[in-house]
């Protein structure tokens, strides 16, 4: 339940954002605690309860309007609530999140679609965006994984050599070098 | 078969064909062609900025032909120095600051990504139109626009040399239209004479000091990787699957891609051991979004300049036959 809420304000990323997000989708438990979440800063919006639907329905008012997710942490439950409930944004965020969870064919989803996702668009929606991921780092088979990949790349072949700039490039965690 | 024609057509034609000629269906296709193959059989020198979040880095490239075998030489001059010496076959990265040496296998003959049936297909997916005329690195540029209809690709925009089809620049955006990465000459002169003596490496990999890593993959033969991908963007299928090995791993890598006919997916697929990182969750390298998890006792790496939502989605779908 802490980790849910954790997950919410953007305070849990890589593996184990994963693992909780797996948990979410898995666990009726960590749903109803996730909902509640979103339902307590409602509450605090003055926003009326919205239908079992509201995550969908975010996530189609989010497929028109998107949104960044890139919450601060913050430090105890209350405080993450208030804070939560002043910030639109970040609720709308993370409200994204679950909304790939809730839809079907999201690209969480636990169990493989045989049908393509670009056949519903609109739930086509990327809650990490590139400024917000951290640089990969390139041990060998990671550099190894790039160069093999980059030869099958139509995009790479249109710019011929350019593209091995990534592969060589160096960039720390806090950008500096 | 109107495009299949207009394809041959342009490969006879070669540089004859006007960039402008853009009326006819396919000819987006076309176009796309004739600039990827001028980066390979054109002689060029110049210089061109890498830019990605907020990094910009500097490099001089060179390329030269030399009876049908392609000659490279890129020089991070920014930050480290790097040196990335690229034959036909080899591509050969030089770290002087660690003295080390990168030597990774390339196929002989380039693997053709721009898949003219694939490459006829793009409409589908993008919005694909020629843009205004712009100015870059002091050329006459031709712009053209590739505008995904999903948000599960990135929008491409390439500026192509009027003159000869190099591509001058090259930007990738997401779907707020905001840049994710973007290749740009700020000079660059083609033809005429190239300097054999600067296209040779600076550093010596076998000199005193100096280690060479040859842990590259080696590919091999097509093959079943007994991996399935379950859920992938409308557009995208199997280009390639093969099995690959990394030195000093007992077991071969399995590699499959898939394409659209314009962004590439790599799915890799290796047993955890010792040497590997269990780490999961998503990353960047640029524009490549790089997506980890563990499937049983395999480590499943899904990377491709796309959004993550579409390597995280194909990610997940990847299971065991």
């Amino acid at each position: 339940m802490e980790k849910v809420s954790a997950l919410m304000d953007g305070e849990i990323e890589g593996g184990d954002a994963d693992f909780v997000i797996d948990r979410v989708i898995k666990n009726q438990e960590a749903r109803i605690h996730w909902d509640t979440y979103h339902l307590i800063s409602d509450a605090f919006r003055n926003e009326y309860l919205l239908s079992r639907d509201f995550v969908a329905n975010v996530a189609v008012r989010l497929a028109a309007e998107p949104t960044i997710l890139a919450p601060r942490p913050r430090r105890d439950f209350l405080s993450r609530v208030r804070t939560h409930a002043l910030s639109v944004a970040a609720s709308i965020a993370a409200v994204a999140t679950v909304g790939w969870l809730a839809l079907g064919n999201s690209p969480f989803s636990s169990e493989p679609s045989s049908v393509s996702i670009a056949t519903a668009p609109q739930q086509a929606q990327t809650a990490v965006t590139a400024g917000a991921l951290r640089p990969v780092a390139l041990d060998g088979s990671m550099r190894a994984y790039l160069f093999a990949h980059q030869e099958y790349s139509p995009t790479t072949q249109i710019q011929g050599v350019a593209p091995y700039v990534r592969t060589v490039s160096e960039v720390s965690n806090d950008g500096s070098r | 078969m109107k495009f299949a024609v207009s394809f041959a057509l342009s490969l006879v034609m070669g540089s004859t064909l006007a960039l402008a000629e853009t009326g006819s269906p396919g000819s987006g296709a076309v176009w796309l062609q004739k600039v990827a193959n001028a980066a390979r059989t054109l002689d060029y020198t110049g210089t061109f900025v890498y830019q990605h979040g907020d990094q910009v880095e500097t490099s001089r490239i060179w390329h030269f032909v030399d009876g049908g075998r392609e000659l490279e030489k890129l020089e991070v001059l920014d930050g480290p120095a790097r040196e990335v010496i690229r034959t036909d076959d080899e591509v050969l990265c030089f770290y002087p600051d660690t003295k080390t040496a990168r030597i990774d296998k390339r196929r002989s003959k380039p693997f053709p990504a721009l898949l003219p049936d694939q490459l006829a297909s793009l409409t589908e997916y993008y919005d694909v139109r020629m843009g205004e005329k712009e100015r870059v690195a002091g050329r006459e540029a031709q712009l053209m626009i590739l505008d995904p209809k999903d948000g599960l690709r990135y929008g491409h925009r390439f500026w192509a040399d009027v003159a000869t089809g190099l591509l001058l620049k090259a930007r990738m955006i997401n779907e707020r239209k905001e840049m994710v990465e973007q290749f740009a000459f700020t000079q660059v002169s083609v033809g005429g004479s190239v300097d054999k003596e600067a296209l040779k490496p600076k550093y010596d990999a076998h000199g005193p000091g100096w280690k060479l890593d040859s842990s590259g993959m080696a590919e091999g033969a097509s093959t079943d990787s007994g991996w399935i991908v379950g859920s992938y963007p409308a557009g995208f299928r199997k280009i390639m699957e093969t099995k690959r090995t990394l030195p000093g791993r007992p077991t071969p890598v399995s590699h499959i891609v898939y394409s659209d006919g314009l962004a590439a997916i790599s799915i890799f697929i290796e047993p955890l051991g010792a040497n590997t990182r269990s780490e999961q969750g998503v990353w960047h390298q640029g524009a490549i979004n790089i997506y980890k998890r563990s499937v049983n006792d395999y480590m499943v790496t899904v990377l491709g300049e796309a959004p993550s939502a579409t390597v995280v989605q194909m990610g997940r779908s990847v299971s065991a036959k």
